[in-house]
């Protein structure tokens, strides 16, 4: 058993560390594509300094859209390096593309979510350090950002996975599902203090933003080490349900003549 | 002119089997309608204030929804990804040999997703506003005929300046990136505010970038018409349009010789 997950752990870093070095062939429109994300979610910030100029009376500090963008932009950037095959799922299972993982001896979910990756994501990523860091310049900080950081991409890298293991199912709900999927990066890089309700509900339920990015910074104001440990606990949750819904969805995939191999 | 309108057509028939598609995707667009509600409903609410920067809750909805409503024409997938992977792939090369002009092709495509586009999103647009806040009382119907003239022009301009960024492929591999860029400069300084948000220094600097003329002045006729303002929004849509048009045509020329050198 532990034999299999070691084996299965190596192939899985062999296969992102092939990804990556395919996505950086090119490396000069690599370097230009990871500047750009860079610049393009450093802009925001302007955006954010003008709500806080009109803000007079709401309870929204420069520190909390930093740590926020940090974290969103993080997760966001790790799991599209890492998971970044998931997104690939709707174009496997409706066009009959799966047949080339499931011959391999190794978890199907994991071979295909591993097997691309995206060069802007380095952008993200980076910016996602970088903004944490300015926001509170310590070890600590630093720590509990690879921590969230992490959490946030495994969750959204499983959110991302369920969401189109409903397509096993109906390939009909293919727009809706991938418009579903695109909500955590919406939502996720405004503060919660502007939700409630219903919605604020779904963001910690149908839609897991809560645990990618609002309680990891509650933990980057407050320092609450339980409210961790839920994210965690929770990132869990969301692995075996994904790969619950995945093998479920798995089950009813019907292949097509299509010729495909994994070299 | 006959063989763009016979294009037209043709895309227009077959974009109408992806109606639903544009539909579903208009929730989308309805997502970020929603925040920028929820964000202003937070700001309006948290200081007690009736108005800011001169917007009152309601215009700022509307205002909100339009420029979200005029930005979901721009995000063309024909305007923004076609013609990239026409150029990196050498696909190009069907197409420039034929009797009509490409951007003219890519136009007529454009136009005709759009007029599906403006018959769904619209809707959509009319009906979620007044569901968040209900009807915009300061809309004067009497302008309605100025006013469509404005969003045909602003629609114009932002597919041309993506349309430019596109070709930008015919000297790097990839131009998505500066689509991003693009993106992000029109949602921060035309999309989430009106100009009178920012702050004093910054306004004549946007009031005369393309980004004023796509996007924030003409949703802001909308919201509240001014007669002079007007006619300064139509003076500068009409200048970029002529810069852009010329930037593109020769963009294009020196592209496509480029594109003969490389042997696409």
């Amino acid at each position: 058993m532990l034999t299999e997950v070691k084996n299965q752990f190596k192939v899985s870093l062999l296969s992102i560390k092939y990804s990556i070095l395919r996505s950086m062939i090119n490396k000069s429109s690599f370097l230009f594509s990871v500047l750009l994300m860079f610049i393009s979610n450093a802009s925001f910030l302007v955006q954010w300094i003008i709500i806080l100029s009109v803000s007079d009376g709401a309870d929204l500090s420069m520190k909390q859209i930093l740590f926020l963008w940090g974290i969103m932009a993080g997760a966001y950037g790790l799991s599209n390096i890492i998971f970044c095959g998931v997104h690939y799922l709707p174009q496997y299972i409706i066009s009959g593309k799966l047949d080339a993982y499931l011959v391999q001896p190794k978890s199907v979910l994991i071979s295909i979510a591993t097997s691309q990756t995206s060069m802007s994501a380095f952008g993200d990523l980076l910016y996602g350090y970088a903004v944490v860091l300015i926001a509170s310049p310590s070890v600590i900080t630093f720590l509990y950002a690879s921590l969230f950081i992490i959490t946030g991409a495994i969750i959204y890298a499983c959110f991302v996975t369920i969401m189109y293991s409903l397509l096993f199912f109906s390939i009909n709900f293919r727009d809706l599902v991938t418009t579903l999927t695109r909500i955590p990066t919406s939502f996720g890089t405004y503060p919660e203090n502007i939700f409630s309700g219903v919605l604020k509900v779904l963001l910690y339920t149908i839609f897991p933003i809560g645990f990618i990015v609002y309680l990891p910074v509650r933990v980057l104001l407050t320092n609450n080490i339980l409210i961790a440990l839920i994210v965690i606990l929770f990132t869990i949750f969301m692995v075996v349900f994904a790969f619950v819904m995945f093998n479920m969805g798995l089950k009813r995939y019907s292949s097509t003549n299509l010729m495909n191999a994994r070299v | 002119m006959r063989k763009y309108l016979s294009i037209y057509k043709a895309t227009l028939l077959e974009e109408l089997q992806y109606a639903k598609g544009m539909f579903l995707s208009f929730i989308g667009t309805g997502i970020h309608i929603f925040i920028f509600f929820a964000l202003w409903k937070y700001l309006y609410s948290s200081g007690e204030k009736s108005i800011i920067s001169g917007y009152t809750f309601a215009q700022m909805i509307w205002y909100v929804t339009f420029t979200e409503f005029l930005t979901s024409f721009s995000s063309s997938n024909i305007v923004r990804k076609t013609p990239t992977s026409d150029i990196v792939s050498g696909n190009i090369a069907y197409t420039i040999n034929k009797p009509y002009s490409y951007t003219g092709y890519i136009f007529s495509r454009f136009f005709a997703e759009s007029t599906i586009k403006m018959i769904i999103n619209l809707l959509c647009s009319i009906l979620l506003g007044i569901i968040l806040i209900g009807p915009l009382n300061t809309f004067q119907i009497k302008y309605l005929p100025l006013i469509i003239l404005i969003m045909f022009l602003a629609v114009i301009i932002a597919s041309l300046i993506r349309l430019i960024i596109s070709y930008f492929s015919f000297w790097i591999e990839n131009s998505e990136p500066f689509q991003w860029l693009y993106k992000t400069v029109f949602l921060i300084f035309g999309v989430t505010f009106p100009l009178e948000v920012f702050p004093v220094w910054l306004q004549p600097v946007i009031r005369y970038s393309p980004v004023y003329a796509a996007v924030s002045g003409p949703v802001k006729m909308l919201v509240n018409f001014n007669i002079n303002e007007f006619y300064g929004v139509l003076v500068s849509q009409l200048f970029y349009v002529f810069i852009l048009v010329l930037i593109i045509t020769i963009e294009y020329k020196k592209g496509v010789k480029k594109l003969n050198v490389n042997g696409g």
